[in-house]
């Protein structure tokens, strides 16, 4: 009885969920440092403001570690500024000062690693930042409202402007891309 | 110009939840991998009620094929068709036609999976019938859930692109309305009285 009640206890409430919603993408930061095909380095730095749309929809498996913090790993489809695509594998801490189960504010901070899809080929990172509304519905059963600030990493493919030619690697010594986004999405937590 | 017929559905979306007069029972958050929009449902009665879904179409955004989306209204008979009490929470079933309209992309023939091609930006209006199941999942409390298909059946009518010259207009059947069918769409629904 006594180690039925201490299991029980010690058991986690694991929790999984489903979160989807809209990022819009408004700045990029690029460095390329490289050597183009007729032997001179190029250092280029450019920083801009473009808009676009991009969808995200993710997947979370966790565990309550308190009454009020839960660390969940995350893993969907996200879309990043222009015709690319990212499976994050995330690992996100969120925080309700209320309780997990209750309604109230909450926050949520989360870092991942990028792994892409299609035109780009080396792995990104993810870092994201956040805040919302839990409703809780039934029993452990809630709906997340999320307000965040995404900053996502990749690498180009780097063209070479002579030859229009991928950059070989071995020539490239910095290829850093930063995205910054605001997504809102909608969470439903089980 | 892509603003204005936003800005009059969200004035009118806005202007049906909060007017005292609209007679909705319940408004809901309409969220499904068509779009993102909203929903009004009204008093239910002998076992009929009466939904209307407005949303933004987002066909081609999520992918930033392209930059601006559409919109699509929905106005859906549906009938209770059965309910079961579960524990503490009850399921009812319910189905019922439709019409839609909207002004959206439709399917690119042939590039349906392609997530990186820019489609060929072929907005138009789309009129359809439409058809519809849905689970209501009521907590008891102020929030239920409510899962739902709908099929549409119509046509699509748009600027054909072959025709540079001058205006002249394409019609096709609205494939989307088909193809997007098996698409879920959950609402969060919100009780107003």
């Amino acid at each position: 009885m006594l180690f039925s009640l201490a299991m029980q206890a010690r058991m986690p409430h694991i929790s999984y969920g489903l979160e989807w919603g809209y990022t819009a993408t408004f700045f990029k930061h690029a460095h390329y440092n490289f050597i183009c095909d007729e032997g001179y380095r190029i250092n280029e730095k450019t920083d801009t403001w473009r808009y676009f749309s991009n969808g995200a929809v993710m997947a979370n498996v966790g565990v309550d570690i308190t009454r009020h913090l839960n660390v969940s790993a995350y893993s969907g489809l996200l879309g990043v500024y222009s015709k690319r695509w990212v499976i994050p594998a995330e690992l996100r801490l969120r925080y309700c000062p209320l309780g997990l189960d209750a309604s109230g504010p909450l926050i949520h901070a989360g870092a991942a690693a990028a792994f892409p899809t299609s035109t780009l080929t080396d792995t990104g990172a993810r870092g994201i930042l956040g805040g919302g509304y839990r409703l809780a519905i039934y029993k452990s059963m809630s709906v997340d409202f999320l307000l965040s600030l995404n900053l996502t990493l990749d690498h180009d493919n780097i063209t070479d402007p002579d030859t229009k030619r991928y950059v070989p690697r071995s020539d490239i010594t910095s290829n850093v891309s930063e995205y910054c986004a605001v997504n809102v999405s909608v969470a439903l937590n089980f | 110009m892509q603003l204005k017929p936003y800005t009059v559905l969200a004035a009118l979306l806005l202007a049906c939840v909060f007017c005292p007069y609209s007679g909705a029972q319940d408004a809901g958050l309409f969220n499904s991998p068509k779009g993102i929009g909203a929903s009004l449902y009204l008093p239910e009665k002998d076992g009929i009620f009466h939904t209307v879904t407005a949303y933004v179409d987002i066909y081609g955004i999520p992918s930033s094929r392209c930059l601006y989306p559409g919109f699509k209204a929905n106005f859906s008979r549906q009938y209770s068709l059965r309910s079961w009490e579960m524990d503490g929470y009850r399921i009812r079933m319910f189905a019922g036609p439709g019409i839609s309209a909207g002004y959206v992309r439709d399917h690119d023939k042939g590039r349906g999976i392609d997530l990186t091609t820019l489609i060929s930006d072929n907005p138009g209006l789309a009129f359809a019938a439409s058809g519809d199941i849905g689970w209501r999942f009521d907590f008891g409390g102020f929030v239920s859930l409510d899962l739902s298909f709908t099929a549409e059946a119509g046509v699509h009518a748009r600027r054909n692109e072959r025709e540079k010259g001058y205006a002249a207009t394409s019609l096709s059947i609205y494939n989307n309305g088909l193809m997007q069918a098996f698409y879920p769409q959950l609402s969060i629904v919100f009780k107003l009285r």
